[in-house]
């Protein structure tokens, strides 16, 4: 077993959720291991997205710390990114200046910034693309830009907030596998929240299932089996349908909660 | 495009038409309505005796001064209104009531502030356009998606890149639409404040077309006017403000 890396310790938080209401986290503690996959599931409104903000310090805790290291985690920092599901790359750059941008921040030369930042761009198969603006790229390649942004910054997590919610079917395949292969590779801390079960079997060391407000940890289903997996796996199938389940019954609550309110 | 610019010089053939022909009919005293050629000929004469040149390189030298300082202060304005809610709140709401304020108004109290001199008139045309260039920059950086702020503070960025490398870069082109509309009102303030005495400027040679009942030299004069601002609007704003939102992805490359 690898040391513990970040540790979430006692974190409770009252956030806004995107209907106007008020969710509150509660109580959330996770340990998690230097190169492990973490995936958060929950239904919406759970506050997943909240902790993941928690722990990038772009939101203070009500309660509880959040520990990078053995360092209390005061502010954001480029040892932890987080990826947004729009990605929320700057239009007014080009896709290498974007990659540039946090290595800018950091006052390294020009030189050594494009040198990194192209070779991010080749893992994430960009490089022809590193002249063009935002605009001009697909929705999968923004967040393949978007996630070389982070790498470049050698973080030592990587938060990912529904990355891949906005694309379609085949895209998100596609980024998904690419998302394995570079863990694989550079062996980054993630937290990945996603809605797609299936999603957070194929890819996780560990799969964390939380409730609906007050949002807590239901459940942490570990996987050992190694990677790549095979998506047909019965046993992951198995366990796809029990974690399935599980979140169906937050779900309903999360409706019936907002039945009750309507 | 080049249809455009085709149908464009017909509308205003036929609009000097319409003048030439409405003068000749004779609707009103010639002393009241000038014909295109006499507008022309007094354009040209204000030329050769050099009252136009000079004139114009006077209202031009005010408003470099003037809209220059306008946009730094505008923008510090609006940057400050934007990112502070104390600031918002109380300087912000100042800015939106003087706004309703035709800058023109302050001339009176600018005279005898500084007395019959440039820094009255400037006074008035920084009125005219800092508030709106404050008020571009207010609603730019308000309307900057929160996600971006999120971002480069996740990659480090800190205290003032957060203004230069983000702020400033993500609202220009609301600011560059401010700047646009800030030079119209500081090209409006500039014209009535150098109506209003002897300033040498164009306004001032609009008034003393008035003074000696020459119409032609007050349409000669308008016209200057007109084809100032219309050039700086179209001229230099327009292809920047294009650039800038294609380059943004706001607009498409094929846009008219």
């Amino acid at each position: 077993m690898t040391a513990i890396e970040l540790q979430i310790d006692r974190v409770s938080k009252a956030f806004r959720t995107g209907r106007g209401q008020i969710g509150a986290l509660q109580d959330i503690s996770l340990e998690v291991a230097e190169g492990e996959l973490v995936c958060l599931v929950g239904p919406s409104g759970c506050g997943k997205s909240t902790l993941l903000s928690v722990v990038a310090g772009l939101e203070p805790p009500d309660a509880g710390q959040v520990i990078l290291d053995g360092q209390p985690v005061q502010g954001p920092g480029p040892e932890r990114i987080l990826i947004f599901q729009d990605g929320g790359l700057f239009p007014w750059l080009t896709v290498l200046e974007n990659v540039t941008f946090g290595l800018r921040e950091r006052g390294l030369p020009l030189e050594e910034r494009r040198q990194r930042a192209m070779e991010v761009l080749r893992l994430v198969h960009l490089e022809r693309f590193k002249d063009a603006y935002i605009h001009e790229l697909s929705g999968g390649m923004r967040q393949r830009v978007a996630i070389a942004r982070g790498l470049v910054l050698s973080p030592r997590i990587l938060l990912m907030d529904e990355p891949f919610a906005a694309l379609d079917t085949q895209t998100r395949d596609l980024l998904v596998e690419e998302l394995r292969g570079l863990h694989e590779e550079l062996k980054n801390t993630i937290l990945f929240v996603t809605h797609h079960v299936r999603e957070a079997v194929y890819l996780a060391d560990r799969v964390v299932l939380f409730t609906f407000q007050p949002g807590r940890i239901k459940h942490i289903y570990p996987l050992e089996v190694p990677r790549p997996r095979d998506p047909d796996d019965p046993s992951l199938e198995a366990l796809v349908r029990e974690i399935v389940e599980a979140l169906h019954v937050e779900v309903e609550r999360a409706l019936n909660e907002e039945y009750r309110r309507a | 495009m080049r249809k455009a610019w085709l149908r464009r010089g017909m509308f205003y053939l036929a609009l000097l038409g319409l003048w030439e022909l409405v003068f000749r009919c004779k609707v009103w005293p010639p002393y009241l309505f000038p014909s295109p050629q006499q507008v022309a000929d007094a354009i040209i004469a204000g030329f050769q005796d050099r009252t136009l040149p000079i004139g114009i390189a006077i209202s031009l030298r005010r408003i470099g001064i003037g809209y220059g300082c306008s946009i730094v202060l505008g923008m510090v304005l609006g940057l400050m209104t934007a990112r502070n809610r104390v600031f918002e709140e109380t300087v912000g709401s100042l800015i939106l009531a003087l706004q309703a304020l035709p800058s023109v108004c302050w001339l009176p109290a600018a005279l005898l502030w500084f007395g019959l001199n440039d820094q009255a008139i400037l006074f008035v045309v920084l009125m005219g356009a800092t508030l709106a260039m404050a008020i571009a920059a207010h609603d730019g950086v308000k309307g900057i998606p929160p996600i971006y702020i999120k971002a480069a503070q996740t990659m480090g960025t800190r205290g003032l890149h957060l203004y230069t490398r983000v702020l400033l870069p993500a609202s220009l082109p609301a600011v560059i639409t401010g700047m646009k509309q800030g030079w119209s009102f500081a090209w409006r303030s500039l014209m009535a404040g150098e109506l209003l005495f002897v300033s040498l400027g164009l306004g001032h040679l609009l008034q003393m077309g008035r003074e000696l009942n020459d119409i032609a030299q007050v349409f000669a004069v308008i016209v200057v006017i007109v084809v100032i601002g219309l050039v700086v609007d179209q001229g230099v704003f327009a292809p920047v403000e294009r650039r800038v939102r294609m380059r943004w992805g706001l607009t498409l490359p094929d846009w008219k």
